[in-house]
């Protein structure tokens, strides 16, 4: 096997596994704010402070 | 995270203006921020375009059994009739002010068809679609859907909020002792520390 071939391979092989990594991590951060329930003085407490930001 | 920066840009905006009054018009209901959030976004076009001075976020039809309902006002609005669409005047609620128009929203969705999608959807995506096949719009859920995906996704992001509850036995807390295997992501990839769940009994505030 040609080394650029190799290169190639190995390359795309990374780029494929930090997608899968990136995936599954989104999507338990999706997952894990879905499942959150919050007390409505914390949401009235996070909604002022996006007004200040 | 599939939107864009204008998106995210007016989401926010929106949030700031209106996210306390729609927080405080959801607790205990079971409905997600996000999703009534990108509902109210999507439906009244970031509040430009509702019907004049109609403070109608939900695109509500007039009822005059709703509450804080003072009137109605005549608009033009495309409906889905055996699957096209056609574009046709239709009489829309009137409410008094900007607080009268959430709470008829929610109120709306407060009604018994449903408590499924407000009780048992895993997530604001899912309940929007579980509202829409529920009979809220002509519109396919799945079409409905996409519409306001990227708005859904930029308020859950912005606002980092779900469910709310004005009982803090229901709100979830943080579980750090199972953090350890996720914390070296959490940077890199923005998540949330895990959540232990409490059970969540939602009282329907229309049984």
């Amino acid at each position: 096997m040609k080394k650029s071939t190799k290169i190639i391979l190995i390359a795309s092989s990374i780029i494929g596994l930090s997608a899968i990594v990136y995936y599954f991590y989104e999507s338990q951060r999706v997952k894990k704010l879905n499942e959150k329930v919050t007390t409505l003085e914390e949401a009235l407490k996070r909604i002022e402070e996006l007004k200040n930001k | 995270m599939a939107y864009s920066k204008a998106v995210e840009n007016r989401t926010k905006e929106f949030i700031g203006k209106f996210g306390s009054g729609i927080a405080n018009s959801i607790a205990d209901t079971g409905l997600f921020f996000p999703a009534v959030i990108a509902q109210s976004a999507f439906e009244s076009g970031y509040g430009d375009r509702i019907p004049k001075d109609s403070n109608n976020f939900g695109g509500i039809k007039y009822n005059p059994n709703l509450q804080g309902v003072s009137g109605y006002v005549d608009s033009v609005t495309t409906e889905v009739v055996k699957g096209r669409e056609v574009r046709r005047v239709e009489r829309f609620a009137k409410f008094k002010d900007v607080e009268s128009g959430f709470k008829a929203h929610v109120e709306v969705l407060m009604k018994d068809r449903y408590k499924n999608a407000r009780l048992n959807a895993k997530s604001p995506e899912e309940q929007i679609k579980m509202i829409v096949q529920a009979g809220y719009s002509t519109t396919p859920p799945d079409v409905y859907l996409n519409k306001m995906r990227g708005i859904i996704e930029a308020a859950r992001d912005i606002s980092q909020l779900g469910r709310i509850t004005t009982k803090k036995a229901e709100a979830t807390t943080i579980d750090s002792s199972k953090n350890f295997f996720l914390s070296p992501f959490n940077a890199m990839f923005k998540s949330e520390p895990t959540f232990k769940q409490t059970k969540l009994t939602i009282p329907l505030k229309n049984d």
